[in-house]
Formats: C-alpha cells, sequence, structure tokens
C-alpha cells in the first residue's frame, strides 16, 4: 500500500491537556506534512512546549488522537515516538554535558558487539564520520570530547547529526536558537534547511518570528492552549504573524 | 576532563617512587618494601577496595549508599550462620550474596519509586540492616572455619600474591569492563551525567539506578565474605565508618558526589592511596593513637591537590 | 460485662488461693515477686552487639529471675546525651531502681541525684567516676581499671622477659573509651617503674582493619616486644596480627572470648584479664531487689581483675560467653 503523499506524516487531532487547574492544551489539531518545516509560534504559555512534550512521549494527553501517516497510533513513552520517527531537540539540548560526544550520539541506542559490550571503535568512525561530512561541525577532531567542552552551537550540531544518522522522520526543535550567538544561529538555520533537502520534517518552536519567517514553510500559532492560526508562507508576512500573536 | 585520573594516578606513582626509593636507602628504620609489608598492604586493600568499587558504580549514576558497611557485617554472620547450620560452604555463599542483592533492590526501588534521596534511604537500610546483625547474633561474635580449599581460594596466595588481592584486580577489570565498556556502563554515566536527559532517549533510568544499588550490596557481602575468612570471626560492631570511607575512596578517586564520572582505576588507585597512607605512617611511626588526625588531613590535602591541578589541567 | 467475668473471677482467686498456700512453704522472697515485681531499668552504655556483655546480660537477667525483678535493658549507643534520656525516662516511668555504666566522668552526676531524689536506687557497674563519692550512686561493682592495668603489665613483663628499654604497643578500639585511657594509665605506670616505653594505637573496632593497623605498626616498630590490647576485640586479633607481621612480641590483653581463651589454651597469647563480667550484672540487680524490698544498703564491690593464664583457662573455656 502506498500513501499519498499529501496525507499528513504526523496528524494530532483534539489534543486537550490540563495541569491541576490549567487547560495547558483544549482540542488542538497539530500536523506535520512531507518535507516541511513547522514554526510553532505563540507567547510564553501558550502551550507550545506541552505540544512538544506529547510528540515526544514524555507527557499523555488527557484527550486527543494521534494519526502516522493516516493510521491511528499511541505515543506513551519515548519509544514510542522514537518508534513513529520523532526525535526532540531541547532547550538545552538533549545531551549529557559529563560525557563525550559519541557517548551522548548514541545514547540508549548503542552498538554491540554482543553480550551488551559496546563496539566503541565501529561507533566512534561512525560518529566522525558524521560530524565531518554531512553536519559539517567545525573544530571537532575526536569523537571523545566531552559535550560540555562544546559550545552551544555544536551541541546543537551534535543532537542534529544524531537525528540525521538515526533517520528521523520529524524533528522537533525546541528553542534552539535561545542559547545561541548569532553566528551559529544562522548555522543552525543552514542545518534546517540541510535537513529538509535529506527529507526529515520538522516543527520549529522559537519567539523569533524573524527565524521563523526565514525558514519555515508553514505556521501555526496558539494562544492559551488553542490553535488559533495555521498558514503558508506564501499567505502571510512578518508583521501579520507578529499581529496574530499579539491581538490574542 | 580525563584529568582527574590522570592526576590521581601521576601523585600515586610519585609517592611510591618515593616510598621505594626512602625504603632502600634506610631498609632497617622504614620497611616499606619488606615482604612483610607488602603482603599487609595486599590482604588489607581488598577490604576497602571492593566496597569501593560497588559504591563507585552507584555512585557513577548519581545515588548513594550508607548501608554498605551494615551490608558486610550482616554478610560476614549470614556466611557464618548458613555454614554453621550445616550448608554447603558455597551454597551459603549464593545465599549470603542473594541476601545482599535483595538488600541493594530493596534500597534501589525505595529511592527511585518514592522519589527520596538515597542518602536517606540508605541511612534507614543502614539502621534496619545494622539492627537485623543484632538480633541475628543475639550480641555474640560468630566464627567460620570453612575447609581449606575455601579459604585458600579465597585468602590464600598464589605465586606469592595474596588472594585477596587477586579478587580484588579480577573484580575491578569486571567493573571496568561493566562500566567503560558496556551498553548498561554507559547508561549508568548518562543516568549520573543528567537524568532528564537520559530518561529523554530512553534510558529506564529507575532499572539502570537498581542494578546499581544491587551491585553496591553485593560488593559489599563479597567484602564482608573475604574479611570474615580472613579473620574467622565476625563481630556485631564491625564495619561503622565504611561507607563514609568507600565515598571517601572514590572521591579520592576522581569521582565526583555529583555523579556522572570517574573510572573503575581511580576507584582502584584511591583504596591503594588510602591504606598506602594509613601504613607509611604507621611505618614512620606516627602516634598511632592520634592516626585518625594525620588520615583526615592528607585525605583532604590529597582531594585538594587533585581538584586544583584537574581546574589547572582545564584552563 | 461478659458473661464469663464471674467464672473468670473464681477462677483468679482460686489461683489466688494457691499462690497463698504455695506461699506459706516457701522463701518469703519468691512470694513478693510473684505479688510485686521490682521494676529496674538496666543501661548499657555501648550499641547493643557487643559480645562483651553476654556474661553480663545473662547475670542481670539470671538474678532478675532469681529474684523477681522486672529488669529492662537499654543501650546508650556511646552517646552520653542518649544515656542521660534513658535515666530521665527511667525516672518518669517511676522504675525503683537503675542500673548504669558511668563511663563519662561528670555527665550524668546531674541526673543521678535526680534519681536519687525521686527516691530511686542506683548503682553503677562495669566503670565508675575515678574520684571517689563523685556521685550520688550508692554503690560500683566492677573492675578496678588502674589496678587491673598494673597487673596485666606485671604478667607480660615477667612472660616476656621485658627489661628497661623494651617497648611495648597498646591497641585500643576506640581512643575515647574511658576503659581504655585508665588501663592504659595502670599499663603505663606499671611500664614506667621498669623503663620500658609505651605507646596506645587507634586500631578500629572492625576486626579486619584492626589486625591491619596492628600489623603495620609492628612492621614499623619490630622492636616491639608485647601487645596489649586494651579492649576485647584488639586483644582477639593480636596473635594474628603479630603472624602477618612476621614478628613474635608476646601478647596479652583485657576481657574474655571464645577466641581469646583459645589463644592461650595454644600457647599465642599469654594471659588476659578477666572482668567478672557476670557479677557486673548479677550483683547490681540483687542489691538493688535487697535496697528496694527491706532497706539494706548497697555496697561497693571490687570484681575481676584475674589474671587467665594456661593455668586457668581450661574452666573459663568451658563457660565463655554466659558465666565468663
Amino acid at each position: 500500500m502506498t500513501i499519498p503523499s499529501s496525507t499528513p506524516l504526523l496528524a494530532l487531532k483534539g489534543i486537550s491537556k490540563q495541569y491541576g487547574h490549567v487547560q495547558a492544551l483544549s482540542g488542538v489539531d497539530f500536523q506535520i506534512n512531507r518535507n516541511e518545516i513547522v514554526g510553532l509560534l505563540g507567547d510564553n504559555g501558550a502551550g507550545k512546549s506541552t505540544l512538544v512534550r506529547i510528540m515526544s512521549g514524555v507527557e499523555f494527553p488527557d484527550s486527543g488522537q494521534v494519526f502516522r501517516d493516516g493510521q491511528p497510533a499511541t505515543i506513551k513513552s519515548r519509544k514510542d515516538s522514537e518508534k513513529l520517527g520523532i526525535e526532540t531537540i531541547y532547550q538545552d539540548s538533549a545531551l549529557v554535558g559529563s560525557a563525550s560526544i559519541m557517548r551522548n550520539f548514541f545514547a540508549g541506542r548503542e552498538l554491540t558487539k554482543g553480550l551488551g559490550l559496546l563496539d566503541t571503535h565501529k561507533m566512534n568512525a561512525i560518529v566522525m564520520d558524521i560530524l565531518v561530512n554531512m553536519v559539517r561541525i567545525s573544530g571537532i577532531n575526536s569523537p571523545d570530547i566531552l559535550v560540555e567542552a562544546l559550545s552551544g552551537g555544536q551541541r546543537q550540531a551534535v543532537a542534529i547529526a544524531r537525528a540525521v544518522y538515526f533517520k528521523t522522520a520529524m524533528l522537533l526543535l525546541d528553542e534552539p536558537t535561545s542559547a545561541l550567538s548569532v553566528r551559529e544561529t544562522a548555522k543552525l538555520l543552514e542545518h534546517l534547511a540541510e535537513l529538509k533537502r535529506e527529507g526529515v520534517s520538522a516543527v520549529f518552536i522559537t519567539h523569533n518570528l524573524y527565524h521563523a519567517y526565514e525558514s519555515c514553510d508553514r505556521f501555526t500559532i496558539l494562544s492559551r492552549g488553542q490553535v488559533i492560526g495555521s498558514l503558508a508562507k506564501a499567505e502571510t508576512s512578518v508583521r501579520e504573524l507578529n499581529d496574530l500573536i499579539v491581538k490574542y | 576532563m580525563r584529568q582527574p585520573i590522570v592526576n590521581i594516578c601521576l601523585f600515586f606513582f610519585v609517592l611510591q617512587v618515593i616510598c621505594i626509593v626512602a625504603s632502600l636507602l634506610y631498609p632497617n628504620d622504614f620497611r616499606y618494601v619488606s615482604q612483610t609489608n607488602i603482603g599487609l598492604l595486599l590482604r588489607a586493600i581488598p577490604v576497602l577496595g571492593i566496597i569501593s568499587l560497588g559504591v563507585g558504580v552507584l555512585m557513577i549514576t548519581g545515588e548513594y549508599d550508607l548501608s554498605v558497611g551494615s551490608v558486610y557485617t550482616l554478610a560476614g554472620y549470614s556466611i557464618a550462620l548458613l555454614f554453621g547450620m550445616g550448608l554447603p560452604v558455597w551454597l551459603a555463599v549464593f545465599a549470603t550474596l542473594a541476601i545482599a542483592a535483595a538488600i541493594g533492590v530493596t534500597n534501589g526501588l525505595i529511592t527511585v519509586k518514592f522519589a527520596i534521596p538515597s542518602f536517606i534511604a540508605t541511612m534507614g537500610a543502614m539502621l534496619v540492616v545494622r539492627g537485623v546483625v543484632r538480633w541475628l547474633s543475639e550480641g555474640r561474635t560468630v566464627s567460620f572455619k570453612p575447609d581449606e580449599t575455601f579459604s585458600d581460594l579465597l585468602t590464600g596466595s598464589f605465586y606469592g600474591i595474596e588472594a585477596p588481592f587477586i579478587w580484588f584486580i579480577a573484580l575491578a577489570l569486571l567493573t571496568g569492563l561493566l562500566v567503560h565498556k558496556s551498553k548498561l556502563g554507559n547508561h549508568f554515566y548518562l543516568v549520573g551525567g543528567h537524568e532528564k536527559t537520559a530518561i529523554a532517549v530512553g534510558i529506564n533510568s529507575h532499572r539502570v539506578k537498581v542494578i546499581a544499588f544491587a551491585l553496591a550490596s553485593l560488593a559489599a557481602a563479597i567484602a564482608g565474605i573475604l574479611s570474615i575468612t580472613r579473620v574467622g570471626t565476625a563481630t556485631p560492631a564491625q564495619g561503622i565508618g565504611l561507607e563514609l570511607k568507600a565515598i571517601a575512596v572514590c572521591v579520592i578517586g576522581g569521582l565526583f558526589l555529583s555523579g556522572g564520572r570517574g573510572t573503575v582505576l581511580g576507584i582502584v588507585v584511591g583504596a591503594c592511596l588510602m591504606y598506602m597512607v594509613e601504613d607509611v605512617l604507621l611505618l614512620l611511626r606516627a602516634p598511632g593513637f592520634y592516626l585518625d588526625v594525620f588520615v583526615g588531613a592528607i585525605l583532604v590535602v590529597a582531594v585538594i591537590l587533585n581538584t586544583w591541578l584537574t581546574r589547572k589541567a582545564g584552563k | 460485662m461478659k458473661k464469663t467475668s464471674r467464672r473468670e473471677a473464681l477462677a483468679s482467686m482460686i489461683a489466688g488461693s494457691a499462690a497463698l498456700v504455695a506461699a506459706s512453704t516457701m522463701p518469703a522472697g519468691s512470694a513478693l515477686a510473684q505479688e510485686e515485681k521490682v521494676n529496674v531499668t538496666f543501661i548499657i552504655y555501648t550499641a547493643a552487639g557487643d559480645p562483651f556483655w553476654n556474661p553480663v546480660i545473662q547475670g542481670a537477667q539470671e538474678a532478675a529471675k532469681d529474684r523477681g525483678v522486672s529488669v529492662d535493658i537499654q543501650y546508650a549507643d556511646s552517646d552520653p546525651v542518649k544515656q542521660n534520656n534513658l535515666i530521665e525516662t527511667a525516672i518518669a516511668n517511676k522504675v525503683q531502681g537503675i542500673a548504669l555504666v558511668n563511663w563519662l566522668p561528670d555527665a550524668f552526676t546531674a541526673n543521678i541525684a535526680k534519681a536519687r531524689a525521686a527516691g530511686i536506687a542506683v548503682i553503677t557497674f562495669d566503670t565508675d567516676d575515678p574520684k571517689p563519692n563523685a556521685t550520688e550512686s550508692q554503690a560500683y561493682v566492677g573492675q578496678d581499671f588502674f589496678a587491673a592495668g598494673q597487673r596485666i603489665a606485671r604478667k607480660m613483663v615477667e612472660a616476656g622477659d621485658l627489661k628497661k628499654g623494651d617497648h611495648v604497643v597498646a591497641p585500643v578500639e576506640d581512643p575515647d573509651a574511658f576503659y581504655g585511657t585508665e588501663r592504659y594509665r595502670g599499663i603505663k605506670a606499671a611500664l614506667d617503674e621498669a623503663g620500658i616505653t609505651s605507646e596506645r594505637l587507634d586500631a578500629s573496632p572492625t576486626m579486619a582493619t584492626a589486625m591491619t593497623r596492628i600489623s603495620q605498626y609492628l612492621v614499623g616498630r619490630p622492636d616491639t616486644k608485647a601487645v596489649i590490647g586494651l579492649g576485647s576485640v584488639v586483644t582477639e586479633v593480636g596473635p594474628q596480627a603479630a603472624a602477618e607481621a612476621n614478628v613474635t612480641p608476646v601478647i596479652g590483653g583485657f576481657d574474655l572470648s571464645p577466641g581469646i581463651i583459645d589463644s592461650i589454651l595454644s600457647g599465642k597469647m599469654v594471659a588476659t584479664v578477666d572482668s567478672g563480667a557476670y557479677y557486673e550484672g548479677y550483683m547490681p540487680i540483687v542489691m538493688l531487689y535487697y535496697f528496694v524490698k527491706y532497706g539494706v544498703p548497697p555496697s561497693s564491690i571490687p570484681i575481676g581483675g584475674t589474671v587467665i593464664d594456661k593455668s586457668n583457662a581450661e574452666l573459663v573455656k568451658k563457660w565463655a560467653g554466659t558465666y565468663r
């Protein structure tokens, strides 16, 4: 069975989530299409991070449905979201500072030689190959460098390289530029464009409308837990997006 | 950040060279390089060393175990009483290790399921297990006199090297393999380094921690068995304070109290250093009654030196 | 009221009269015991578990059974604050007698006085304030540590043929232990007289550690002619420690344990000093009982301090851990 390319990669329908008395999300519809970068926009507390956590399996919605390629799916754990091809890069990046690049790269998905023993040699070779040839990060010459010794941009690059290697279908980037310098941000936006060429879709969560406008194909705007608009890049402008967010 | 281990090894090496040279220059006043003293060290280091291996693995995952001193004592009683009841010695060993593992798993489950600091959970276990020892022992010492095959295997010597030390090195190699070369070992570091991230990449941090707790308890029990086989007797009051000494050994060896860092080699060197300090002080005829003053001061200096050198190297 | 109550009352009356009949044929003490037991709190100063206390507890319990005393054994965990709390609890519970170890001079003086003021009988055992009449405790049952120290030191000098200029080490489990300080004072006094040098060693209560520390000391000072353990753990590991250090000093110490007796019988150890532990438990309970019942004043009893060597160790072995 072939899936028509118009079927969304991931579609969420009527997602609601409540924390105590706070309605974080109410009846949210959200979708990620093939070969698309979606900008998830909204002010603080709009529910962007909650939606990301639900898609990455860290939180479970109170109600709503999830479809992968049009088929119903459940995301109850990180393992589930991994199976659906979802990878998340958090604000503080999903890396452990005190561990090496290689050990972070393969964290939870280590290659072994059997008996649970690590195939360090092979993993090192893969990491270096990806870092040097695909993501092209400057200044990294060994897979044994500890992540805490890297700059914010280099860390993001390692996380993105990991997503590329593990053939992620959808990359969720939660405020990836918040801790980056201007140059590093530019580099990151370049990586995003590259990812798209590799066939990876992405959700880009940010405050910075200019970054979003530059790199995204479509925008979904959240306010107080509800979707207040979903616009394609061609039909909108930075000013209109800004007005939408401010107005609500 | 490979630095702490390099420093501590260097420190250890320099100290060894100084001691050996001094001992060769003054063979009658400083008998460091005498067969007797080396034999003593090789028998003495393994007890604290093996406990530290377990405590160290747990510290890498970011947790502590204050109950190892009590488990060490319980293991002595357990094997002596079970053997005394007529169980074959190997079965007594197996049962003792199983009991220790169960205590470790309980410590781990209480810590992760109720999300309380392991410092408190295991302090509870420390008191409970010591209480059980009192109840089992009724305050009495027990003796353990297994057949010679068994005691030779644990406390004899092979080609002039003391068996306890061979066991210690074998266990250290095994621990090194687990911690540095295995998938589970990688998870120990990731969970200890940043637990949230480890969970985000799909690592079951609870399972990882419970395993580490079990290993810490097991190591303490192995040390307890080695110790009673050597001495032949266990007293209920023994083992108090070993838990803190083991943590000290790990810190000297370059492990972090916050978890996520450290090497097995560091733990081994830390344990050797700890005993060397005591040994050298006594050989130098430091006042034995006030030994703790010197030991305490030297330990703090060692850690300060290590931290300082590490920072300097990091610049 | 339940229906059975009358039958129960009848039964207890029959039992009561039976007891009366029995009492008339028995010594008065037992009859009184059955009617109304004397309540005594018995405070051991360490944590539970030190085997040294086994004969003491046995003595206290046998005395309690013999005399009809209800004895509550408590442990102070070597903590003066806890021990004071235990004394205060006993006063609050209105017990009739307290037996305690006065192991820290001046620490318990106030509460002993408070107990006496509340009409409670107090006897100290095992260790007492070295100043005469320092507390209001009515009597002390235990070893004279200083004298015992002198005794074992002289025995060791004789057995090891120690001469002027020789050296002796005295390991101890806990450097703060009062028994260690006092016994060592006695040892040092006797050795100084003979011109022999001596030093204490902090060996720890963990057997394996204590053994290693003593061995290391002996490697460092191979001229050491004698090892005198100040307590039971360090005394017990003495012979093996010397063997591991490959030296042959004479070995002796304090207290009794199966291991110590075996060492004496096999000649690896010269002698040890008996603490009279059984009486430490038995006598205070008996004296408290007679004081509470009949006002017989308690009186101090110096016990223990007997040197045990090869000549009398066999008998000790027979009753080790229970009566010795």
